[in-house]
């Protein structure tokens, strides 16, 4: 949030995930993030061999930020394994700052994509994921 | 409070999470965690499947409709969240008044919104077997619009028993419609949840009133704070009532309205009048005081029937010019009134200036006109 641009609002924090099924790591594959405020948007990055993947933080504005609404950016990070999508992680985002999916924290999750998805609800929205925060 | 009532920290959370089935992506988890709760499964009323979930697009995600499970087996719940467009119509003077679905006048906006999307809650009520508590809930202008869905709801028979839970909802009616839903409601099933410091519950300005109108509802102490409406968020509406052990616990006495002499008082001061919302509050009760006085003495009345739809303003203003006219015991007031809020325009009335429609119209709308100033600065996001 700047003072000069008061209606921008980061709609997806930086990330740093790391993919692993079955304790290896998910290597070069591609993943697909994807966030809707006023509009569905997505980008792609494709895995390390590692199982590590990165996207930068996104912005975007919108007047809609000069009223008093509730600010809701639905988001989600998927990833294809032989030619099937998987959702890992999904959340609406409900503050205009980055890093406000974990409550500040920075945005590095671990994810066994072999464990069940659970709703988190400890950041001030409904998380589902079976990612855990690094760190 | 009676039987079947949500508690403060479910009925706030849904009030928060009808945001998040705005779209797909944030849909998910919002299905992930209410399937215990709700019926999940969609239905479609192009498919004449009803009783389940349904999601009200009018063309936006406006709310939900959904059908209790578990240990909320026999319930169903009706779910608005606020809109952006609605913003306009709150602090804008000359919008009109209309009669409600249920026959008392309404603000306008408000009435379009609901009832853009009756038909559906008609089928939706329609499918539903075995309900005998319906929880309407809203947040905001979403507020205002599940007061209406609960009125009306409860007009219908539907269920024995509707709830209305909201959280810093505007006014949505005359004051008629105020003491018709709360006795149609039953004052106990009504919980209107307000932070002291969030501004979106101070309008629209009179002649609007809360409901219920019984003495007590859930208002909760907040500081100034900047921004200013950072306490109209759900977010801090949660953090409010999450570790409250029910709603006895918040359960707050409404403060004591100003009384007679208070207002008669300040009415005939002649100090400089700033523009606060202790102002705001004062100047509520005077212009509801000389109303009752007038209407008391003379007969005149606010609203005649068979208007569907007018400027309130207007009206107000044409109401007050007949009771200035009228006998000394009532003019007076309405002369006090008057040069009161010219007052807070920056305009010296003196004894003896003749209050014409077109004066008082003037004064009415560039005190509303302030107002909805005030609102819409505490609605400028500035830093954070």
């Amino acid at each position: 949030m700047s003072f000069f641009n008061p209606t921008k609002t980061c709609v997806f924090s930086e990330v740093r995930a790391r993919l692993v099924l079955n304790g290896e790591p998910v290597a070069n594959a591609k993943v697909i993030r994807q966030w809707e405020w006023n509009k569905r948007k997505s980008d792609e990055a494709v895995t390390d061999e590692n199982g590590y993947v990165s996207f930068p933080a996104v912005y975007e504005s919108s007047a809609a930020r000069l009223l008093p609404t509730e600010l809701v950016v639905g988001q989600q990070l998927s990833v294809l394994i032989a030619g099937e999508e998987k959702i890992f992680w999904s959340n609406s985002k409900r503050k205009p700052e980055e890093n406000s999916e974990y409550g500040g924290n920075q945005f590095r999750i671990s994810c066994e994509l072999s464990e069940e998805e659970v709703v988190i609800k400890d950041y001030g929205s409904l998380m589902l994921t079976m990612c855990k925060l690094e760190g | 409070m009676s039987g079947m009532a949500l508690s403060p920290k479910f009925s706030a959370e849904i009030a928060s999470n009808v945001y998040q089935i705005k779209d797909e992506l944030s849909r998910r988890a919002f299905k992930a965690e209410y399937k215990k709760f709700f019926n999940m499964e969609e239905s479609t009323m192009a498919t004449g499947t009803t009783g389940a979930f349904v999601i009200l697009k009018k063309p936006h995600v406006m709310g939900f409709f959904a059908k209790g499970i578990g240990e909320y087996q026999n319930q169903a719940f009706v779910a608005f969240k606020g809109t952006a467009s609605l913003y306009d119509a709150l602090t804008d003077g000359n919008t009109g008044i209309r009669a409600s679905h249920t026959g008392c006048y309404v603000h306008q906006g408000f009435y379009y919104a609901f009832h853009s999307m009756i038909v559906e809650l008609r089928n939706y009520l329609s499918g539903l077997k075995g309900v005998t508590a319906i929880h309407c809930i809203g947040h905001s202008l979403g507020g205002a619009v599940a007061t209406l869905a609960a009125d009306w709801i409860k007009s219908m028979g539907v269920a024995g028993q509707v709830n209305l839970y909201t959280f810093g909802s505007p006014r949505v009616g005359l004051e008629m419609f105020a003491k018709k839903c709360t006795a149609r409601l039953v004052a106990d099933n009504i919980y209107r949840v307000y932070h002291k410091t969030d501004p979106v519950p101070m309008v629209p300005t009179w002649p609007f009133s809360h409901v219920p109108t019984s003495d007590a509802d859930y208002l909760i102490n907040s500081p100034v704070s900047v921004p200013p409406w950072k306490y109209h968020f759900m977010e801090h509406y949660i953090k409010s009532v999450e570790n409250a052990a029910g709603w006895a616990s918040i359960k707050n006495n409404r403060p004591k309205g100003y009384g007679q002499i208070a207002i008669e008082k300040w009415l005939q001061s002649d100090g400089v009048v700033s523009f606060t919302a202790n102002t705001l509050e004062l100047l509520d009760a005077a212009l509801l005081y000389v109303i009752e006085k007038v209407i008391n003495a003379t007969g005149i009345v606010l609203v005649t029937g068979f208007a569907t739809t007018f400027t309130l303003l207007d009206r107000l203003a044409v109401f007050m010019a007949k009771a200035a006219k009228v006998t000394v015991k009532v003019s007076v007031w309405v002369f006090h009134l008057i040069r009161k809020m010219a007052a807070l325009i920056g305009v010296v009335v003196k004894e003896g200036t003749d209050l014409t429609v077109e004066f008082i119209r003037m004064v009415f709308n560039r005190v509303y006109r302030r107002v909805a100033e005030m609102v819409w600065q505490v609605g400028r996001q500035i830093d954070k």
